[in-house]
């Protein structure tokens, strides 16, 4: 009997025990699929946007408002002024969480979506910044034509 | 005859890898454990900090029980204004609620309660007990005081391990004494409202 190349039977046994093991373990440990570490921080962000768009869109305040930072915009040489009080306003917010901010107006002007940045929030953002937004029913004749609601985009990076 | 025997080499080999396999099949969770632990506590803190930020409580009186009664009576707190025109007002957090809060939290019964209504307790469905702590400051990060006394900085002591911390941007419906910023030398009330943060940490 050539026995060259042939499976004995107790290493047999084994084998099959061994992937038995194998596999039961595998079965039997629970797979948790769950957000990264890093995710969350981007979430605690994204809140912290959102919350930052809440308050400060105060309708009973003036220029520090988002309405009226809107209405009182001022723009000239391809530049978008936001009022002091707003500018401050925000950044005194944005230095607290501490982050970043970029802020965009969008809105639509007859046939086409044109984009504003304000001039003193026109850093451009990091790769993994956040962004968050909120519809103001706003006009601004002068600097923003036609627009009627306006999208306040604000990217927040650290 | 050599039939169906293991060689001494074999065993020794088969042993040795089945010890290895059986220590990193055990150890390899253990690995990830702090990671899953920290995604955990993340869930519970935003959950609370969202349960008191955009939530007015229930009932709609809950700001009413006292320390002797939150044994008895069935409540969830929540900081957020309710106006009876515009409904839930997100964010505009009640001075009224959030003393009641404190006051719940300083009292070593209602604590627990306050724990189990905000299911912070899921010992009674086997799980874990999650300590918290709230507190309310303004943006130069000190703790709000009303009428020269602190609004919010209760619940469990604060440990040196892991604490897992979620931030809320949130403005009051009065005026606190220390709301304000200093810009440029001038105090100045952001949006003309008092703006605070709600900090809300969670671990167990």
């Amino acid at each position: 009997m050539d026995l060259k190349g042939q499976t004995f039977t107790l290493e047999g046994v084994a084998a099959s025990l061994l992937i038995l093991i194998a596999t039961y373990t595998i079965f039997q440990s629970t797979v948790v699929m769950s957000p990264s570490w890093s995710e969350f921080n981007n979430i605690q962000l994204k809140q912290l946007g959102y919350d930052i768009l809440r308050v400060i869109d105060n309708p009973e305040a003036v220029n520090s408002s988002l309405r009226g930072m809107i209405g009182n915009l001022s723009c000239g040489d391809g530049n978008y002024y936001a009022p002091a009080e707003f500018s401050q306003n925000l950044s005194a917010l944005l230095n607290a969480l501490p982050a970043y901010g970029r802020v965009e107006l969008i809105w639509f002007n007859g046939s086409s979506i044109e984009t504003a940045v304000l001039f003193n929030f026109s850093k451009n953002p990091t790769p993994n910044a956040v962004r968050v937004s909120r519809l103001v029913a706003a006009s601004n004749d002068n600097c923003l034509p036609n627009a009627k609601i306006v999208e306040v985009r604000l990217t927040l990076w650290r | 005859m050599e039939d169906g025997k293991l060689s001494l080499d074999l065993l020794m080999g088969l042993s040795i890898f089945l010890f290895t396999f059986i220590f990193v099949a055990n150890f390899l969770p253990g690995v990830f454990a702090d990671v899953r632990n920290e995604i955990n506590l993340a869930n519970q803190a935003y959950r609370i900090s969202t349960l008191l930020v955009e939530d007015p409580g229930y009932s709609s009186s809950w700001y009413n029980i006292t320390e002797d009664r939150c044994r008895t009576e069935e409540f969830r707190p929540g900081l957020a204004v309710y106006d009876l025109e515009t409904g839930v007002k997100y964010n505009n957090l009640s001075v009224e609620k959030i003393q009641a809060f404190a006051r719940l939290l300083n009292n070593t019964t209602c604590i627990e309660r306050v724990r189990f209504y905000l299911g912070l307790n899921l010992s009674t469905l086997g799980g874990q007990v999650f300590r918290f702590n709230v507190s309310l400051k303004n943006l130069a990060g000190d703790l709000v005081t009303y009428n020269r006394s602190v609004l919010l900085n209760h619940g469990d002591k604060i440990p040196v391990t892991q604490v897992v911390r979620f931030e809320r941007i949130v403005y009051l419906d009065k005026w606190a004494d220390n709301c304000n910023v200093t810009i440029e030398g001038q105090n100045v009330a952001i949006a003309d409202r008092c703006v605070a943060k709600l900090e809300v940490s969670v671990w167990i």
